[in-house]
């Protein structure tokens, strides 16, 4: 089993080589930001059982803290980017002390609310965050110095930051705090019960899926050139949750193959004539998902018997 | 003196609308411990449905039209309620999280094929003149809409509570509300109860999208998703399902919503609810967590 996981993995990694060859560039910069936003948001529910609805704030918040820094005050695009980190850290530092209190529905619901709020607020402030329109960024902006306007360029400096991510996200979980974070997912009372305290440890995974929304979402505005409201709002953290659905949630290479296939499907259909709707299609092809996969693709593929395993 | 007035009872109207969307959602979640994303998605979709149907009679007397309109969007909201229970909702129960999910997908889906076929803009209704027009009560002009919604929504919360305490479903659902396997254990069909309970909620969110359709003068395809957010906090706020408590939360959120929104900064009142939503959700004895 693990030999396949592996397998799956350098072949992701060799896809992620590829894919600014196989489909446009910025799209495969979609890909990549939607990849590290989908394996964040998984961690905290494939991995930790919690399933938050409000995984946007950080994905769009950070957008925000890129885009002002970058287009209204001028900042490196680097020290914006650390910036968009620390913001959604403290954030989800902030906001994980409050949620790790509850679990099941109630997380999901008070996520969700507490995303709209940011949601609101950048409404209110428009003088900041361009209201319905958005911020858009007349460039990237550099990195630490470097220009990155050339779409190819940028995605590949975006790899590499994601791909470190994903390999961090991999040990997480198969290091003995992932362990615990299975414990939890399988049965909280008994864990309380064997002297872990639950909630830190929550806590802690929260943290952490925050931090890598946040940067997932800093990279894709720098990508796009554009923070929006819609990336706050909760058809985004719906969307992610899809995602990692789709590819089979509490596996890392799921929520990226997920996240590939929703952008791919989201850019093929956005050029047929009900292009405007891709939400129509990706609801009915999440609902039939959720109907006839139980694990997800990638889970449904790694429980097909491979060979006898012969001893 | 009149402003405190207009709001009291614009902010009811409000919470009727919030009142019809959540007691649905609150029923549901009580008997089935299902969240129902795809509620808003029932308003938005009655609410089209029945303009559409309208549309012929635009030339006859506005009130028929609206009447036929009302029943269309009744109708609309109880039969996608039920296909949605029958056909994506049962073949999950045996997994909370997908219940959940498959409605998230439908909500997505639903709103999309609605903005696909009428586009985004707004759509008029057809109104009754009396409907345009507004009361003098205690110094305040009154849009008579308002009246209207808080009027129906007094209706709703009565037949609820009488279908509920006095026919043999409405025991049957209150006995699920209470304990769900007690209740199958004792040899009643507690699923054929599911399918009543969301075809109620989906008569009420129709009735919801019509009303708002009235209130607002015309229809459009996010109201939905924006109302269900509120209603979710509602529910949350008045006890998952329990009816009585989501009609004085609903009262309470949207009046106020209403009195912050105009006397602090327009936006500060829809910031205050969802700090009123996570502080019922923290201060709350943990009742009702189990599932």
């Amino acid at each position: 089993m693990d030999r396949r996981r592996n397998v799956l993995m350098i072949l992701i990694a060799l896809v992620g080589l590829a894919l600014p060859k196989l489909i446009y560039p910025i799209v495969a910069i979609d890909v990549l930001c939607f990849a590290l936003f989908a394996v964040a948001l998984d961690l905290l529910f494939g991995f930790a059982g919690l399933l938050s609805f409000g995984q946007a704030m950080f994905w769009g918040g950070s957008a925000y803290v890129v885009a002002i820094l970058v287009q209204t005050f001028h900042f490196d695009g680097g020290l914006a980017l650390v910036a968009a980190i620390v913001y959604a850290a403290i954030l989800a530092a902030v906001v994980g002390a409050l949620v790790v209190r509850r679990s099941g529905i109630y997380f999901a619901m008070i996520t969700l609310a507490i995303a709209q709020i940011e949601y609101f607020v950048a409404v209110q402030l428009k003088d900041l965050t361009g209201g319905e329109n958005g911020l858009p960024m007349d460039s990237r902006g550099t990195f630490f110095g470097a220009h990155l306007s050339n779409d190819t360029a940028f995605y590949y400096v975006a790899f590499v930051i994601i791909a470190l991510c994903v390999w961090f996200v991999m040990r997480v979980v198969g290091s003995p705090f992932g362990t615990v974070l299975g414990a939890i997912r399988q049965n909280e009372t008994r864990t309380i019960a064997l002297g872990y305290r639950v909630n830190r440890f929550k806590l802690a995974t929260f943290i952490l899926s925050g931090t890598l929304c946040g940067l997932a979402g800093a990279l894709f505005a720098r990508g796009n050139r554009l923070a929006g409201l819609e990336m706050i709002d909760w058809h985004t953290s719906g969307a992610v949750v899809m995602m990692a659905i789709l590819g089979g949630s509490g596996t890392i290479a799921g929520p990226i193959i997920g996240a590939g296939i929703y952008q791919v499907i989201e850019y093929f259909v956005s050029k047929t004539p009900i292009g405007q709707e891709t939400d129509l299609v990706m609801g009915l092809v999440f609902a039939c998902c959720i109907l006839a996969f139980r694990q997800g693709i990638v889970g449904g593929v790694l429980s097909i018997p491979w060979r006898k395993t012969s001893t | 003196m009149s402003t405190v007035v207009l709001l009291l009872l614009t902010g009811l109207g409000l919470g009727a609308l919030y009142f019809l969307i959540a007691s649905g959602l609150s029923l549901i979640w009580g008997l089935m411990r299902v969240l129902n994303f795809a509620h808003g998605a029932l308003f938005t979709v009655a609410a089209y449905v029945a303009w559409s149907a309208v549309q012929p009679l635009a030339n006859g007397d506005p009130l028929v039209a609206w009447l036929v309109g009302l029943v269309v969007a009744i109708v609309t909201g109880g039969v996608c309620g039920m296909l949605l229970e029958v056909f994506l909702i049962r073949p999950l129960y045996a997994r909370p999280i997908g219940q959940i999910l498959v409605t998230v997908g439908v909500a997505l889906a639903a709103v999309a094929l609605i903005e696909g076929a009428y586009g985004s803009d707004p759509k008029q209704m057809i109104l009754p003149p009396w409907m345009s027009a507004s009361t003098h009560i205690l110094g305040a002009d009154l849009p008579n809409t308002r009246l209207l919604l808080i009027a129906v929504a007094l209706a709703v919360l009565a037949a609820l509570l009488m279908f509920l305490r006095r026919t043999r479903y409405g025991l049957v659902i209150r006995a699920g509300v209470e304990n769900r396997a007690m209740v199958s254990a004792l040899g009643i069909n507690v699923e054929r109860a599911f399918t009543v309970v969301f075809t109620i909620g989906g008569i009420a969110a129709g009735l919801a999208g019509y009303l708002a359709g009235t209130y607002f003068g015309y229809v459009d395809p996010t109201r939905g998703t924006s109302m269900l957010i509120f209603a979710f906090i509602v529910v949350v706020i008045g006890g998952l399902g329990s009816v009585t408590g989501s009609a004085i939360a609903a009262a309470v959120v949207a009046i106020v919503q209403q009195f912050l929104n105009f006397y602090a900064a327009p936006g500060v009142g829809d910031f205050s609810v969802v700090i009123l939503l996570a502080a019922a959700l923290l201060l709350r004895p943990r009742s009702g967590e189990s599932a």
